[in-house]
């Protein structure tokens, strides 16, 4: 398995998503949950990839999503690399050969570790006073986790074709 | 295969440039870096979102496609009705000239429609993430954007306020924000309480005195009690009344005027001194 990935290819898919994601994804999906795009590929490409490298991608779109955003500054550049961090180590932790269902696996969970460091910061840190509701919070769980289970595998697909 | 441990080193650089930036927004400092990052993108993320905009259309025509009927129907008895309701202003309206002149009143009192201006702005993208809580426009400070200012699209329909102002943008947090809060009061029975958004996109009336009385399909409009918010700006209706002996305050779900999902152009509303 080769480490590095071509970021000339790579970037431009990333910000396509990004776009389509703060545009034609916010506006068809309004009032539902919408698939964060962006997420799934950074995970996909970060499990396949040398990680540490890929840090600083996962931070520059995490800074972007906060620009964005209008939630508490800081939460998506936190949430996004702190996730990366912990889906890298049990990557090392547990992937000792490359198994394409595991690093798919491990990048579905990288959906529901992503979630509950974003709710734990916005709730606990950044001490937001808005009241949450359990369902809520718990329906964009399961729909992120359902939107990772059937993009990750094709997302990685292109990432395999598309790696140096 | 390749073991990818972030080296600690790595780990706590990262950390530490995250703390240096929320410290820098905290203290004000991030707004011009916003800016740029904003005005970059800006030409690929207003045509991407002009490009959205047209995909949207076609769905939500397609998805409406079976309510036409109906609703124009509707729509014809409302036009009857409205053009009978309009017939009877125009007659106090002159009513009203009349006794003001009889009572020597000074004209010093604009009408709340003259007292409002309104300045055109397109958004240019919406929050990340998904739960429709924000969107950014293409003005800012340079074209006398404040915090707090009020935005509305077509026919007064109010969908949120400023809450952050870079040069040439602004962020505008909507109505459906848990954490925004307009005060606003029923049109019929004048009942004063803060309309709150919830998660998933909708709203409440919340705040109202057990004594006020509830209506189903009240109008629901802005009270004028907030600086930079016009009195009588649209933003619902009553859709169904909350209301318990044992609670202090009455509230009520709220039927948005604004179909969020697919705005393209809104209004800034700015209240002039009269």
């Amino acid at each position: 398995m080769q480490d590095k990935i071509n970021y000339y290819i790579f970037l431009p898919i990333i910000f396509f998503l990004f776009f389509l994601e703060t545009t034609f994804v916010a506006q068809i999906f309004y009032g539902n949950f919408p698939p964060s795009l962006v997420l799934i590929f950074l995970f996909a490409a970060a499990l396949l990839t040398r990680s540490s490298d890929f840090l600083y991608v996962v931070f520059v779109f995490g800074f972007l999503f906060d620009i964005f955003s209008g939630i508490n500054f800081g939460i998506f550049t936190l949430s996004f690399v702190l996730a990366c961090i912990i889906l890298c180590y049990l990557k090392a932790k547990f992937l000792k050969e490359e198994s394409f269902i595991k690093i798919a696996a491990l990048a579905i969970s990288g959906a529901l570790i992503y979630n509950l460091i974003y709710f734990f910061l916005l709730i606990v840190i950044f001490n937001t006073d808005a009241s949450f509701e359990l369902n809520f919070v718990g329906k964009k769980i399961i729909f992120d986790l359902v939107y990772a289970a059937v993009l990750t595998y094709p997302v990685m697909w292109l990432i395999s074709k598309k790696r140096q | 295969m390749q073991k990818s441990v972030i080296g600690f080193r790595k780990f706590i650089f990262t950390l530490f440039i995250i703390f240096v930036l929320l410290t820098l927004n905290s203290w004000g400092y991030l707004q011009g870096a916003k800016n740029a990052v904003l005005f970059l993108l800006s030409p690929v993320q207003s045509q991407s979102q002009s490009s959205s905009n047209v995909f949207s259309n076609f769905f939500y025509t397609i998805s409406k496609i079976d309510s036409f009927k109906d609703e124009n129907e509707k729509l014809q008895e409302e036009n009857l009705s409205l053009t009978y309701e309009l017939s009877k202003s125009d007659e106090l309206q002159r009513e009203n000239e009349i006794l003001r002149k009889q009572l020597k009143f000074e004209e010093n009192l604009c009408g709340e429609s003259d007292c409002i201006d309104f300045q055109m702005g397109r958004i240019i993208g919406r929050s990340p993430d998904g739960y429709g809580e924000f969107i950014l426009i293409d003005l800012g400070s340079e074209n006398g954007v404040i915090n707090n200012q009020a935005v509305a699209i077509t026919g007064g329909v109010m969908i949120g306020k400023v809450v952050e102002v870079f040069s040439d943008y602004s962020r505008v947090m909507l109505v459906v924000s848990p954490e925004s809060s307009v005060n606003c009061l029923t049109q019929t029975t004048r009942a004063n309480g803060l309309v709150r958004g919830k998660y998933g996109t909708g709203a409440r009336l919340e705040m109202i005195d057990q004594s006020k009385e509830l209506v189903q399909g009240d109008l629901i409009i802005t009270s004028g009690l907030e600086t930079d918010i016009p009195k009588g700006l649209l933003v619902g209706k009553i859709q169904n009344i909350e209301e318990s002996p044992n609670t202090v305050f009455k509230s009520a779900g709220i039927e948005l005027f604004a179909d969020l999902g697919y705005v393209e152009e809104i209004f800034l509303v700015k209240q002039n001194a009269g």
